[in-house]
């Protein structure tokens, strides 16, 4: 049985009401500003039953008197049913944060205001029964607060871990949590997040369990007779690519861009705490390991939306017809005839019509989005981490659905006056153009490859079972770049030795030459990935990717980064 | 020069057209703004010119000519009020599929353009029968223009010079608050006030063609 053991005085959102029977907000209340935050709601159906959406509406910043961003998702309960739902949301007003509302067909059911929260930069999230004691040394030495929480409050999308520094699993309940929340884990883990595992006294189910199992570095082999500790030490089996932690407690190893960390005893032993090994191993883990943030797209955004030419040619002939029209039409109302006086007027008139349905068609056709989205493949995952910024493109007064895939939170920002809703797909209503929607998911991604150096020369091998068109591929290897031919499956590509091109020297490419700079800078910078030398860049426009503008899809292709392993 | 006058709110229009979205995004409604501004101010232009006699009209005759007409002063007043009314009423006509096409590209509310039609048409009439006065009373060409030209400057610039409220007299000022707020009070207001400086223009047209008659028979 798990308890919450420091829940924190803003977890429970409000006093429960008829609907709303009781809501967390954040880890244990606390809430990284700005940042994903896990919010929990428990529904019971009124007695007409429920179709309708549990919302987040989140008050716009302190001082900034914009109306509130909407975050909700669907919800459908029997009369009388007691429902869980989960909702994403960005809170940026940590004194009056907004309210959860109940809406059904339309109306609202319930509105109740969110308690003050207790802003918290970064966290460590601890699933414990009992106190780990590393209290202390997060505030000391990283001035980060723990939260305990509940299995079943870890959140089932991984971007809600955003502010998470540690995720410290010492009791997992597997039944208490949904495959879900088990991917969440292990998305957050390939996306950059880092995690701690370790006995929970003699128990070590948990790490062999569907949660962790495939994430850890290596496996309990037994047990360690005649140690000092009075709890159970265990022997660890370390797994390829994995390495000593440096305290000598456990293994750690890279898991995508993330960390692991697996310790071979259980933290919570109220004789080991506060012993100055305990403490530097909890120093250990708490480090930051490398940024794993990705640079910001804004600058790779293209600075206009291209707009198909027959749509301003159209316009153009239209507006040139109807000015010959007015001019022959008015030497006939000079005439001073009435028909001929009423035929100018019903002839503009038409026109007018016409120019309105022109317009609409015209604006349809200009408006939409521009975006940059990046994947990277995540080797050993088969997933890709989708980093994507896009902005609207509309006309002043337009409303807009903007739809994306399900896995890919779209953070607005102004952030005022727009509804994002979460449930299969993530559609995002808004009004008005420059808003910006910055994006990001794990996806699965089938492209894989190696890089070798032959007698007869350089050689990339492509693996691409899924058939997607890689469209202007690139190779890039330690600060130069080679086009190669187009692929839609597996490739063997031989590299001309006289054809590498310096990557800050290359002629302008399409479609977006400014985020294949930034792709290169990226892979040449980034502490992760430059571990990599070699790497395939290409587009693809894959649909699993894809964003609806309306009813319309957008093609916006997506450059995808690939490791080449070196054989 | 109705074809220059759809000439130039073509061109406006086509050099704001979808390339520009992606620029501008179209956050801004000055495009709209200025675009209503150049008809505003070619309307009122063109109706006063025509009816000073500035710009020439086929079938349109100045105030000396019609004082020796059999048409009694109130008729020609009337009639002079009338042209200038159906004159920009013809003009805001014709160019509305353009200033329809502009506003709604940027998602402009109709209501606007309707508004702004309103406005320009009063404006217009306003100052196409104080034209047609200044026509008969002027008789030295140079004279006319420069009057007529100072009669313009008056409404769009002068009318900035006055304090708030009167300030809205405005017509450029007022445009803006219409492309912002839609239908006001205010352009109710400022609308009513530019009818009755028409129908003042109309009543010194009258008081113009008795005296003209009167001095016609005494000389």
């Amino acid at each position: 049985m798990l308890i919450t053991l420091s829940p924190g005085p803003g977890s429970i959102a409000a006093p429960p009401s008829s609907i709303i029977a009781a809501s967390k907000v954040g880890y244990g209340g606390r809430v990284r500003m700005g940042g994903w935050t896990p919010v929990w709601i428990d529904i019971v159906a009124p007695a007409s039953g429920l179709d309708g959406t549990a919302a987040v509406a989140s008050a716009s910043s302190a001082g900034s008197p914009g109306p509130a961003v909407r975050y909700s998702t669907p919800v459908r309960a029997a009369p009388g049913a007691r429902l869980r739902v989960f909702i994403p949301a960005i809170f940026y007003d940590a004194r009056a944060p907004g309210a959860i509302e109940i809406e059904d067909a339309g109306h609202t059911l319930t509105s109740l205001p969110i308690p003050r929260l207790r802003p918290a930069e970064e966290l460590i999230v601890a699933l414990s029964s009992e106190a780990l004691g590393a209290e202390a040394v997060a505030v000391r030495v990283e001035r980060v607060e723990v939260a305990y929480v509940a299995a079943e409050d870890l959140p089932p999308v991984w971007q809600a871990y955003e502010g998470v520094r540690l995720l410290v699993v010492r009791d997992l309940d597997e039944r208490r949590l949904d495959d879900a929340q088990r991917r969440a884990v292990q998305q957050w883990v390939w996306a950059g997040g880092r995690l701690l595992a370790m006995p929970s006294g003699d128990d070590t189910r948990h790490l062999s369990g569907p949660t962790l199992a495939s994430l850890l570095p290596g496996v309990t082999a037994g047990r360690v007779d005649g140690t000092a500790s009075a709890r159970a030490v265990f022997t660890l089996a370390p797994r390829p690519g994995s390495e000593r932690l440096v305290g000598g407690r456990g293994l750690r190893w890279q898991h995508g861009r993330g960390q692991v960390m697996l310790w071979d005893r259980d933290a919570a032993d109220p004789h080991a705490r506060g012993q100055l090994e305990a403490v530097r191993a909890w120093e250990e883990v708490m480090t930051p390991g490398p940024p794993t943030a990705l640079p910001d797209l804004e600058p790779t955004l293209a600075p206009l939306r291209p707009v198909p030419t027959r749509t301003q040619v159209l316009v153009a002939v239209l507006v040139l017809a109807y000015v010959l029209a007015v001019r022959r039409l008015s030497r006939l109302a000079a005439s001073a005839r009435p028909a001929a006086i009423v035929l100018v007027i019903v002839s503009a008139g038409l026109a007018t019509l016409i120019a309105a349905r022109v317009a609409v068609a015209a604006r349809h056709e200009a408006s939409g989005i521009v975006a940059s989205i990046v994947v990277i493949n995540l080797p050993g995952t088969g997933s890709g981490l989708v980093h994507m910024l896009a902005r609207t493109v509309t006309a002043q007064a337009s409303e807009f659905t903007l739809q994306a895939p399900g896995g890919l939170l779209l953070r607005p920002a102004p952030a005022s006056g727009v509804v994002v809703e979460h449930g299969r797909q993530t559609r995002v209503l808004g009004i008005g153009g420059g808003l910006r929607l910055a994006g990001s998911g794990v996806m699965p991604v089938s492209i894989t490859g190696s890089f070798a150096r032959l007698p007869a020369g350089e050689v990339a091998v492509v693996a691409n079972p899924s058939g997607v068109r890689v469209e202007k591929p690139w190779i890039l290897l330690a600060g130069r770049a080679q086009a190669i031919p187009e692929m839609s499956g597996d490739a063997r590509v031989p590299l001309d030795a006289q054809r590498w091109q310096a990557r800050d020297r290359l002629q302008r490419t399409e479609p977006n030459h400014q985020l294949l700079l930034w792709a290169f800078s990226l892979l040449e910078s980034d502490a992760i990935l430059k571990t990599t030398p070699t790497w395939l860049v290409g587009w693809v426009r894959d649909p699993a990717l894809g964003l609806r503008w309306g009813n319309r899809a957008e093609s916006t292709p997506a450059l995808v980064l690939v490791p080449l392993a070196a054989r | 020069m109705q074809t220059i006058y759809l000439g130039i709110c073509s061109t406006f229009l086509l050099l704001s057209l979808p390339p520009e979205i992606g620029r501008f995004e179209l956050r801004e409604a000055n495009l709209l703004l200025a675009f209503l501004v150049v008809q505003l101010v070619a309307v009122t232009y063109l109706t006063s010119a025509f009816a000073s006699s500035e710009l020439a009209l086929e079938g349109e005759k100045g105030l000396p000519d019609l004082a020796l007409s059999a048409f009694s002063p109130h008729a020609v007043a009337v009639g002079k009020l009338a042209s200038s009314g159906v004159y920009a009423s013809y003009l805001v006509v014709v160019g509305m599929p353009i200033v329809t096409l502009a506003a709604a590209l940027r998602g402009t509310a109709l209501g606007t353009v309707a508004a702004a039609g309103v406005l320009i048409i009063a404006v217009a009439t306003a100052a196409g029968t104080w034209g047609a006065w200044l026509g008969g009373r002027l008789t030295s060409d140079f004279t006319r223009s420069f009057v007529h030209w100072a009669m313009l400057a008056g409404v769009f610039v002068g009318t900035t010079l006055l304090p708030p409220p009167w300030s809205l007299a405005n017509p450029l000022r007022l445009l803006d608050l219409i492309v912002r707020d839609g239908w006001t009070v205010s352009l109710a207001v400022v609308a009513a006030g530019y009818a009755t400086a028409a129908a003042a223009g109309g009543m010194l047209i009258r008081s113009y063609i008795a005296s003209a008659r009167l001095d016609a028979v005494e000389s």
